[in-house]
């Protein structure tokens, strides 16, 4: 187990190392400088230049890579060439709002998803399986963005019940914050509901038609005790890793989201660099959450020993 | 009771009577249309009504965050809105009349035989920090601004100052060569900072001594402003205690905030929400009469096929002015050939019907021009993603092409590329934009940028060459004081420019802001130099 453990995190590095190269490629390829942006288009040719040296931009690529590569060997991300503020700084502002809502529309989603996903597989082509497959397609359907519009629309403009748009922080109390997150939640976690379920669906239906199930109901089991011991236990585990996924595109995908409510989370940010082309902020930040989302599946994989014996590397000799 | 207040609300002020006399006289004279009209009048009648109150906080949605704290360095709008606030510039331009008047200066006078503008400034005026206000400030403002080094975009409005001379505490000279009128229009920019700040300002907080101090950017957050209680002048001092800027990237979003009252003012939205936003009683929607903002297409004579005139021609005649501002300006346009609009005391009147809208022309220029039917023809427009405006434009100019025997394509990309592609690489053929300063003075307007002035970074590839007599009629209207000189040379440059034509102007835009009612004193300004001081919450 511990030699695994280690063998997984090693892997992680090339990995890393390797999204840095392409990532620092990508923004020196793209057209466009942070010095024309910022000094606007009506700025003549010397005051960009004048810009572009200030901030090392006039130097060639293996030397702004490597400077880079030798500020994060001391945990030094940079920092932004137009708020001066560090990408540390402004991720750790940023990344607790993304977290908070990817955190809350997975719970949205596996609410949603967990007893529509069993209750489809256990009763299939009933109508409750039907609609829930229908109302899955209209979900996946709905582009993301439209339906912030319209929850924004109805539940903030016209019956007010919730803020249209806009963040509370915690600071300023629990219920503020949350009543702040629950419209780009539903918006976020209703879309990645309807994979989930899908995925739930045809999950548990290929368990429950296994022998093993058979068998246990066979054996006389109560239905209760087969679909939650037996089938559920089996079908979470490619649900597991399907979750730990799409907990990885939650949040690196929250960039429309964020954006429809004005929320200053990290989609918003990096969409806002690029644009910029604010290359330290950027490259930081997508570093960032390939970091996470490397570490995120590190997580399931290594969950799966624990929900399936067979899958623990140090017993593999004694399975022949 | 009811009727009191009804009657109350009917009654008007002398004051009040002789603007909304005056503006519509205004209006009438320059074409503006009923709405904008009421619009502007509402906007100009607000600080009338009641008497102002203190307090409160007024939170404004902006379209797009700010990018930078440095008051000489950004250029975006948002920017502008905000150091307006914090800073105080020597010049400002009137929101209602747009004509430049003194700020933070007391007076300006032209001496040495008009060869040093001498710049008075009020004693007692102190910046944020407490330190003292003295011309040594504006020296060093000024001097750093025409420094390379520092990197501002301002600098071309500034280069005819040869040097600065603190003359006491109160007084300076800005030394020229001659009058320069571009100047006093110039200083509504320059935002005058403490010299103990140093030139690298981008990495402080701003501190100025404007009406509102800074207090915090979080990025994709807000931007917070707190009242100045120690502002020198109490004339122009702010009401609220407190100013926040939120950026709301999504327009629909920044209009249900405003409904459901979590904003209490939209700053600048699509003219396209207009109709809708007026039919709300619970919004008051101004809108700024079309005079700063136009719309034109750079053509870059560098290469064909805009190196030929009649291609430039053919491009002026293309569009259909009148229904691009009736179906995506909702009306709030003006169709027009020259910088300035019929309120302008430079307005050409001559340029009025220079050039419409007639697709039989483009073809007869395309034939006349070596490119019969479109035969052989090249180019294609350049857009921004995120400026719909100019992607309707450049559509609508295609079709025409395209009835005419050439289909140019649409080249869309980001801001960021079409700006390098613009004033790096020049690699483009045509470009719609909206540049400013149509509602300043011609001397700015023509000196400033990289459109009208033949400079080398010029968008077009225009040098002073090309027009014979433009370069001497712009430095006649620029260097003296005499207005009827300065109409008749500024009547010259518009009419050479339409005869050249290096790129032709279309229409100006007007700029549409909505707010709740209870938002007093709010009058929006047209080049987005935008102070909050006057505007007061009655809730």
């Amino acid at each position: 187990m511990a030699r695994y453990l280690i063998w997984r995190a090693v892997s992680v590095v090339p990995t890393l190392l390797g999204i840095t190269v392409l990532v620092f490629l990508v923004t020196y390829f793209i057209p466009g400088d942070p010095a024309q942006v910022l000094a606007g288009a009506e700025a003549p040719p010397e005051v960009v230049a004048s810009l572009r040296h200030q901030w090392g931009l006039d130097q060639p690529i293996y030397v702004r890579y490597g400077v880079w590569m030798g500020n994060i060997a001391r945990g030094n991300l940079g920092e932004s060439y137009f708020s001066h503020q560090t990408v540390l700084r402004l991720v750790g502002r940023a990344f607790p709002v993304t977290l908070e809502l990817a955190l809350l529309a997975l719970v949205i989603a596996v609410a949603i998803a967990v007893p529509t996903g069993i209750i489809s597989a256990v009763r299939p082509r009933s109508w409750f399986d039907l609609g829930a497959t229908a109302v899955g397609f209209i979900g996946l359907s709905i582009p993301g963005f439209w339906l912030g519009i319209m929850l924004i629309y109805v539940f903030g403009a016209e019956l007010r019940w919730l803020p249209a748009g806009g963040f509370t922080p915690l600071s300023q109390g629990l219920p503020a914050n949350i009543r702040s997150m629950i419209l780009p939640a539903i918006a976020l976690g209703t879309f990645a509901s309807t994979q989930l379920m899908r995925y739930l669906r045809a999950g548990m239906l290929d368990v429950l038609n296994a022998d093993y199930i058979r068998t246990a109901r066979a054996k006389g089991l109560a239905a209760a005790m087969v679909l939650v011991r037996h089938a559920m236990r089996n079908a979470l585990i490619p649900f597991m890793t399907v979750l730990g996924v799409q907990m990885g595109y939650l949040l690196g995908g929250t960039v429309i989201t964020e954006s429809v409510f004005a929320l200053p989370g990290v989609g918003r940010l990096v969409l806002n660099a690029i644009l910029n082309r604010d290359y330290q902020v950027a490259v930081g930040i997508i570093l960032l959450i390939a970091a996470a989302f490397v570490l995120v599946n590190l997580v399931v994989d290594l969950l799966y020993p624990v929900l399936d014996p067979r899958v623990r590397l140090g017993q593999a000799t004694s399975w022949r | 009771m009811g009727k009191r207040l009804r009657r109350e609300a009917r009654s008007i002020s002398r004051r009040r009577l002789l603007s909304q006399a005056g503006l519509a006289l205004a209006g009438t004279a320059s074409g503006i249309t009923p709405a904008v009209l009421r619009d502007l009048a509402h906007a100009v009648a607000t600080p009338a009504t009641g008497q102002p109150k203190r307090g409160g906080t007024l939170t404004v949605s902006q379209s797009v965050d700010i990018n930078t704290l440095h008051p000489w360095n950004g250029t975006l709008n948002v920017w502008k809105v905000t150091k307006t606030n914090i800073f105080d510039q020597l010049s400002y331009q009137d929101p209602t009349t747009f004509q430049v008047k003194p700020k933070l200066a007391k007076s300006f006078v032209w001496t040495d035989n008009n060869t040093s503008l001498v710049v008075a400034l009020p004693s007692g005026v102190t910046f944020h920090n407490g330190e003292k206000l003295t011309a040594e400030d504006v020296k060093f403002t000024l001097d750093s601004i025409r420094d390379p080094k520092v990197g501002s975009w301002l600098r071309g409005f500034v280069a005819p100052i040869k040097d600065v001379q603190v003359l006491d505490d109160t007084h300076l000279k800005i030394k020229t060569e001659t009058i320069e009128n571009q100047l006093i229009p110039a200083f509504t920019y320059v935002d005058i900072v403490p010299r103990s700040m140093g030139t690298d300002l981008a990495k402080k907080n701003p501190i100025g001594s404007g009406p509102y101090k800074f207090v915090e950017w979080i990025p994709n957050d807000h931007v917070t402003l707190e009242r100045n209680p120690n502002y020198w002048n109490e004339a122009r001092a702010g009401h609220v205690d407190k100013i926040i800027l939120r950026p709301v990237t999504e327009l629909q979003t920044r209009i249900s905030q405003l409904l459901a009252g979590d904003v209490d003012l939209v700053y600048d939205f699509s003219l396209q929400e207009v109709p809708r936003l007026r039919a709300d009683k619970s919004i008051a929607v101004a809108v700024v009469p079309p005079a700063d903002q136009m719309f034109l297409v750079y053509l870059n004579m560098r290469k064909p096929p805009f190196n030929k005139l009649e291609m430039r021609q053919a491009m002026a005649w293309a569009l259909d002015r009148q229904g691009f501002i009736k179906n995506f300006l909702a009306g709030l346009g003006r169709v027009d050939n020259s910088p300035f609009t019929p309120q302008h005391w430079a307005f050409d009147p001559k340029t009025e019907n220079a050039y419409s809208y007639n697709p039989d022309t483009v073809g007869k220029l395309l034939e006349k021009a070596g490119y019969p039917k479109g035969r052989g023809l090249n180019f294609s427009f350049l857009v921004p993603s995120g400026y719909p405006e100019f992607k309707q434009i450049s559509t609508l100019l295609q079709a025409t092409f395209a009835s005419a025997g050439y289909r140019p394509a649409i080249e869309e990309v980001d801001i960021a590329q079409w700006a390098a592609r613009l004033n790096q690489t020049k690699d483009f053929f045509a470009c719609v934009d909206y540049p400013p300063r149509g509602s300043t003075d011609p001397a700015l307007t023509y000196s400033a940028g990289l459109f009208f002035p033949p400079v080398p970074a010029n968008y077009l590839g225009l040098t002073p060459d090309m027009i014979p007599g433009y370069v001497d009629e712009i430095r006649k209207g620029a260097t003296t004081l005499e207005r009827g000189a300065r109409k008749s040379a500024y009547t010259k440059v518009q009419e050479l420019w339409l005869e050249y034509l290096p790129g032709p102007i279309y229409c100006h835009r007007s700029t549409a802001h909505a707010h709740r009612p209870y938002v007093s004193g709010f009058v929006p300004h047209p080049a987005f130099q935008q102070s909050f001081a006057d505007v007061w919450l009655a809730k």
